[in-house]
């Protein structure tokens, strides 16, 4: 029963997370939280002629979220910004497994605040772009 | 005496349980241990049905006009007031306000008696509050200009009460403190908060919501001038709180929310208050939730507030003893002084949503997170706790399974 939820893959994105950390001189920041459950997570990137060339990400949350934020910044770094726009969450869950209703939630949180910062990055690609609080 | 009951109290333990339909559920399959008392108890059949019967028996609006169904149901409600004052042995039922819930009676405060405030004028909180104590504070701030003070917290979790003594000062106009934490169960001095800050003056307000419950709480032995609880933690229905306060200030602070049943005059140049505690209770308030209400007070009076604390302080050194054995959990919470039945734990290397997550998946209900009160956990150093918290209907056999529940998600996540 525990095992549809805890699966191999999100206990090891949990316990091994990739890309963990800040990058100081980042091009686009976009951090936020749930504030229902207080996950938070903020992505820095380095964006080079509109591709992710590195990406890191540093927050607090469960294993659930942690293992889709892992996961997607494996999903998004090499690939142009206007593709990581567009990633939807049937092509997260298709790597990271399917979730239960009542932590889908959890599992969409790093989506939505990355998505939710490439659209002010897109708005302003010549400048860093740093965007906080956005609120899930 | 004392001793009888309490060995009288432990055989009932299967007969309580009987009462709480809930209690009988399963999750998942599994008998549900349900240990989130703290966010909210179980309703006994007597309190759900004391609802349905004001409906179907009883059922109109109160406080208006000489019909017989109308003073029935006044009666009852204002009955309900009664009980209440008595049971926190206030002088009456002018005394005792019906609110929506604890919180609503804390704005209730910080709007009416923030009324009475200047610029410059200082309400003295603590870091152990609940958001319902702190928020409505601030936005008071904002409005009047005052300072809000905190009073520090130990290290092992409880009021730094020489830090609120130091605090204290010619301009602290309001004192307001948690009687008992949300979250570590420290039971704090209230009396002598009460003491401490009438010496300097200040209107003494304490949050109540995880006192009242728990133990017997007499206001005038205390002597603050006001008390907020809820009855959704000790019983009762959703949507109703209390708020105690001294007759006086009552009398003098403009009302809250106004309307219908507040008044007693009304022209079309201005309207002239209602007597106590209706001039605190405008609109159509919760008949029938306070009417049930009254029933959880009866159904908790019956057991015995020393035989719910003896009762919750039983589990309590059962589950700290259990989980404290567990390599890899840290238990807070004082290690001395009086507390309630409220376990706050972490296991490391496991989130807290996903200890309560396999918890839950095997019926064990807990809470996980903040728990409304961000400021003490950043106090404390920590991002979020898992809590177990008792009532008189929890049993031994329920705090070994939140054992096993911890072992299981320990095992799952190789911490």
């Amino acid at each position: 029963m525990n095992q549809e939820l805890y699966t191999e893959i999100i206990l090891d994105l949990y316990k091994n997370p990739r890309n963990r950390g800040r990058i100081e001189d980042f091009d686009l920041e976009a951090g936020g939280g749930n504030p229902t459950c207080g996950d938070q997570v903020t992505f820095t990137m380095k964006i080079n002629s509109g591709v992710i060339e590195d990406i890191k990400f540093y927050g607090s949350g469960c294993a659930i979220s942690t293992a889709s934020e892992s996961l997607l910044s494996e999903m998004v770094k090499g690939k142009k910004v206007s593709e990581a726009e567009k990633i939807t969450q049937k092509e997260l869950f298709a790597e990271l497994g399917n979730i239960i209703q009542t932590r889908i939630k959890c599992a969409l949180l790093g989506l939505e605040v990355m998505k939710r910062g490439i659209a002010e990055y897109k708005k302003r690609p010549a400048e860093k772009v740093s965007v906080k609080g956005i609120v899930v | 005496m004392a001793a009888f009951l309490k060995k009288e109290f432990a055989m009932n333990l299967k007969n309580i349980r009987k009462d709480f339909p809930i209690l009988k559920r399963k999750i998942n399959g599994r008998p549900m241990a349900y240990l989130d008392n703290a966010a909210t108890t179980q309703k006994p059949k007597s309190v759900i049905e004391a609802g349905e019967k004001f409906y179907e028996n009883s059922n109109a609006n109160i406080h208006r006009g000489l019909n017989p169904l109308s003073m029935e149901a006044t009666e009852q409600y204002e009955e309900a007031h009664r009980k209440t004052a008595q049971f926190i042995n206030a002088d009456s039922m002018e005394e005792i306000v019906f609110t929506k819930n604890a919180t609503e009676s804390l704005n209730l405060l910080a709007y009416s008696l923030g009324e009475c405030l200047e610029a410059g004028d200082e309400v003295l909180l603590t870091k152990m509050e609940h958001h319902a104590n702190i928020v409505p504070w601030q936005e008071l701030a904002k409005r009047k200009k005052i300072k809000i003070k905190y009073a520090d917290i130990t290290p092992d979790g409880r009021l730094d009460m020489d830090s609120l003594a130091g605090l204290m000062g010619k301009k602290t106009k309001i004192v307001s403190a948690t009687m008992a934490s949300n979250i570590l169960g420290t039971v704090n001095p209230a009396k002598e908060i009460a003491k401490i800050g009438h010496e300097n003056g200040a209107v003494v307000i304490l949050d109540a919501a995880q006192a009242v419950p728990h133990m017997e709480v007499d206001v005038k032995k205390i002597n603050a001038d006001f008390l907020a609880f809820s009855a959704h933690k000790m019983l009762g229905p959703t949507g109703v709180g209390v708020l105690y306060g001294n007759e006086e200030l009552l009398e003098k602070m403009p009302p809250f929310l106004t309307g219908g049943d507040m008044i007693s005059e009304v022209t079309l140049k201005g309207a002239q208050w209602n007597k106590l505690p209706w001039k605190f209770e405008a609109g159509t308030p919760n008949i029938a939730g306070g009417i049930a209400f009254s029933t959880a007070i009866d159904y908790i009076s019956k057991i015995g507030l020393e035989n719910v604390e003896a009762h919750e302080r039983k589990l309590l050194a059962k589950a700290l003893k259990i989980l404290v054995n567990i390599k890899g959990v840290e238990v807070y919470g004082p290690q001395k002084g009086p507390r309630t039945g409220i376990v706050p734990f972490n296991l490391k290397g496991v989130h807290p949503h996903d200890v309560s997550e396999m918890l839950g998946r095997n019926g064990v209900i807990v809470r996980a997170g903040n728990h409304c009160a961000q400021p003490l956990m950043r106090e404390m150093g920590i991002e979020g706790v898992v809590r177990a918290s008792f009532y008189i209907y929890n049993t031994d056999e329920e705090i070994e399974e939140l054992a096993r529940g911890v072992m299981r998600a320990k095992k799952m996540f190789d911490a």
